[in-house]
């Protein structure tokens, strides 16, 4: 078995992996069925606003302005108008997702359970819009959730403390972000192999690296190479930028800044931009470290495969394409642009789903009380059961000698 | 032996291995797929949103009948809506009004840990999906033939032999290496969480104390595992540890199969551990550097000596000298002298006659899905329900056979 028969056995590939052209097709149907769903709501609430007696319902703003498109007969147009586009909805998933991370900063947290927080809210709006689940209602209960499952286990009454938010709020949404997420909660993150890749680069700077078989070359060797790599002639290191790296302390420098820079990377820029949903955790992690040092990082990659495997130029061309990505970075709208997008999704949330913590609080006492009255329910279920199953074999006609 | 650990082909370095792959063109291997595109590993799924997507998981299973009722969860039998044949147990996880902090722990641990978990020795989560009233439901492999335990403690009626407690050690192991290669600790293995499919193929289940292995400097906690199964670092309160946790609980397991009665017993944590003390040795600086240094070790008013051989020749001697070389690298005091779950597999005793028997020819008396049902429905750590427990609470003085 190998490494790659064990990703690909993760969820993370089998459900949360795609082609860029899969990805933004998965999120603009999102998109169209939430927004579609609004516009019919509105339609059907704006012929209802339309005859008066039903008018004294009308909750805020946004009833009057619909009885007005209604008064104005063809409203349709404006109703499109009034939606967030999709870009709009991506552009505010994304703001979230950086307030995610200063939450999760202001914490203390470990970046593992804010890189999988994040991954999760990422996740979560692929199958959901914010049209219906806005991202200001959903961010920290999300982030409650990683906390459960990379065991960090900050307790509800602590987190809603610090978070500022009421317990109500960070738990009735659990259940809608856990679905959304089809309970699948484990994330590989490129985070936990850069340590590792730090690792190895040291101990081929001491040219004690332990070298796979196929390179063809000793740590010895291996060291004398990395001794002799030129700088990012790009980074503007000043004088430094010229001199090469001549003894093992100031290489070990060199890689330790490298490692310093990937790791922000990693806890930032790869955290906001589509690259998980793209990528590997490895080609992620190395894509990381070639944006901060590109000759030593093609150096290492050619310590792990033979010079002539026919991988290597696919697996180069993979990290480079995901390093454009890293270097290109996430694009965050400002306070106010995120500010006018808010108000423009008041206008066209999904108005079903205005309280979850009404309807969750609805949902439970619901469950309680189909508890106590489970033993009907159980043989209501079975009676249709049984009455299905017979339809079922009716389709067929009967089973001989089954009637009598 | 496709799921064979020879196969690995890791370096065998002590850093981490970060070999890097391109993303395979394989299609992914679930039956709805129609991914056919070449060079790309996903065609783009039929946008849906997330609420659908879980009714329409829920219209593919029936509950047919209720076979166990806990205050954690009940369970059913059920089937295939696709397949009628097909029989699948459903966990119903209850709405637990004790719990304050949403989701439960052992619920989140077991779906995270068992959607990743894909081999003939775990037990298959096929789904998972939620009931209208926000009860989680888990749609488990079918385990129809009991548990372990139920086997082990039929003294009366089932009887077996050194080839048939390889064949289910065999399974067992495979098992926890495979959740150890992807990163998993179980932290709660004991013969009523391995429960015995149809065709007689033992599933490793209850991941409900279930982690991925942490990150260096984090910090684990140190009350899992059922008492006679937890390993002495474990009762030392140790914060920081390995796969090996599980391997003593296998040891454990193992000695258990050739006893039929639990190896360590005791009624309280400490007597529990001064029975590992007792049985395999008193834990020193000597045996097992820094043990001292953990926070609920107790310096121990008589030191034993750590047993040698012979002790478990007398014990174990159906398992023949090399079975027993086994057992012992399990019980190693110190973790970092305990084998791991990979050194178990390449031992030598698997390779020695008897060959295993084959899943077919097991002893398959069990107490049938009535078991299975009382299995699922316990929360992770937790001893079986009062009756079954009391039948087989016995005890030995490990005190008489020293000398």
């Amino acid at each position: 078995m190998t490494e790659d028969e064990v990703y690909r056995a993760s969820t993370q590939y089998r459900l949360w992996s795609f082609t860029p052209h899969a990805l933004a097709s998965l999120r603009a149907g999102t998109h169209a069925l939430a927004a579609e769903k609004v516009t019919a709501a509105r339609r059907s609430k704006r012929d209802v606003v339309s005859r008066p007696s039903a008018e004294g319902n009308g909750v805020d703003s946004n009833g009057a302005e619909e009885g007005r498109d209604a008064s104005g007969g063809v409203a349709n147009a404006a109703d499109e108008v009034e939606c967030l586009t999709l870009a709009e909805a991506q552009q505010l998933v994304d703001f979230y997702c950086s307030k995610a991370i200063e939450l999760c900063n202001h914490l203390k947290w470990p970046a593992a359970v804010k890189a999988t927080a994040l991954q999760y809210l990422r996740r979560f709006y692929l199958s959901a819009s914010p049209l219906t689940y806005p991202p200001s209602t959903i961010i920290k209960p999300t982030i409650f959730l990683a906390n459960k499952t990379e065991n960090h286990n900050l307790s509800l009454d602590e987190y809603a403390a610090k978070a500022k938010a009421t317990r109500d709020q960070i738990l009735a949404p659990e259940f809608i972000v856990s679905q959304g997420l089809r309970f699948t909660f484990d994330v590989r993150h490129p985070l936990r192999g850069l340590p590792g890749a730090y690792m190895e680069l040291l101990s081929l700077a001491d040219g004690t690296a332990e070298v796979l078989e196929g390179v063809g070359k000793t740590a010895e060797e291996l060291q004398e190479e990395l001794m002799a790599l030129p700088h990012d002639t790009k980074k503007a290191n000043g004088a430094s930028a010229a001199e090469k790296a001549a003894d093992v302390p100031s290489l070990k420098r060199r890689i330790h800044t490298a490692y310093i820079a990937a790791n922000k990377a990693l806890e930032t820029t790869a955290l906001l931009t589509d690259v998980y949903f793209l990528y590997t955790p490895s080609q992620i992690m190395f894509a990381a470290l070639l944006l901060a040092d590109t000759p030593l990082t093609t150096f290492y990659l050619t310590t792990k495969l033979p010079p002539a495997s026919p991988l290597l130029p696919r697996i180069r061309a993979a990290i480079e394409s995901c390093a454009r990505i890293l270097r290109a970075g996430p694009h965050i709208v400002s306070q106010a642009e995120a500010s006018r997008l808010k108000a423009k999704l008041e206008r066209c949330r999904d108005q079903d789903k205005l309280d979850l913590v009404g309807l969750d609080r609805a949902l439970k006492r619901d469950g309680r009380e189909e508890d106590v009255v489970t033993e009907s329910v159980a043989k209501r279920r079975k009676l249709e059961r049984e009455m299905s199953a017979r339809e079922g074999e009716e389709l067929f006609g009967p089973e001989i000698g089954r009637r009598a | 032996m496709a799921m064979s650990p020879t196969e690995t082909v890791a370096p065998s370095s002590n850093t981490k291995n970060t070999v890097v792959r391109t993303k395979p063109p394989k299609a992914p291997q679930t039956s709805n797929s129609s991914a056919t595109n070449h060079d790309k590993p996903r065609t783009a799924p039929a946008p849906q949103l997330f609420e659908s997507l879980n009714d329409e998981e829920k219209r593919k299973y029936v509950k047919d009948k209720q076979v166990g009722k806990g205050t954690y969860a009940d369970v059913f039998v059920g089937h295939f809506a696709s397949s009628p044949s097909t029989k699948i147990a459903i966990k119903k996880i209850r709405f637990n009004a004790d719990f304050k902090d949403g989701i439960s722990m052992d619920t989140i641990r077991e779906i995270r840990a068992l959607q990743e978990l894909r081999h003939p020795n775990i037990i298959a989560l096929y789904s998972v999906f939620s009931s209208k009233n926000q009860n989680l439901n888990l749609v488990l492999e079918y385990c129809p033939r009991g548990d372990l335990m139920e086997l082990i403690r039929d003294t009366d009626n089932v009887h077996y032999g050194t080839a048939d407690i390889k064949a289910w050690m065999g399974m067992l192991c495979r098992a926890v290496w495979f959740c150890h290669e992807n990163f998993i600790l179980h932290r709660d293995i004991k013969p009523n969480n391995l429960l015995i499919a149809a065709d007689g193929e033992l599933k490793l289940a209850d991941f409900g104390l279930a982690r991925s292995f942490a990150e260096p400097e984090t910090r684990m906690t140190y009350n899992m595992t059922t008492r006679f199964y937890r390993p002495p670092e474990l009762f030392y309160q140790a914060r920081h540890y390995s796969g090996v946790v599980d391997v003593w609980s296998v040891g454990c397991v193992m000695a258990e199969l050739v006893l039929r009665f639990p190896f360590i017993q005791g009624d309280t944590d400490i007597e529990t551990a001064n029975k590992i003390s007792e049985t395999i040795g008193t834990p020193t600086e000597d045996n097992w550097p820094g043990v001292t240094q953990l926070k609920a070790y107790l310096a121990p008013t008589n030191v034993v000596p750590v047993k040698r051989k012979p002790f478990y020749m007398d014990l174990f001697s159906s398992l023949g000298s090399s079975g027993v070389d086994l057992m012992m690298s399990m019980f190693a005091l110190d973790p970092r002298k305990r084998a791991t779950s990979k050194q178990v597999l390449q031992h030598e005793w698997w390779q020695q006659e008897p060959r295993p028997s084959r899943k077919e020819d097991l002893p398959k008396r069990g107490g049938g899905v009535e078991v299975m049902g009382d299995d699922l429905k316990r929360r992770g750590g937790e001893l079986p329900a009062e009756g079954r427990a009391d039948k087989v609470a016995r005890k030995i003085d490990f005190g008489a056979m020293k000398k």
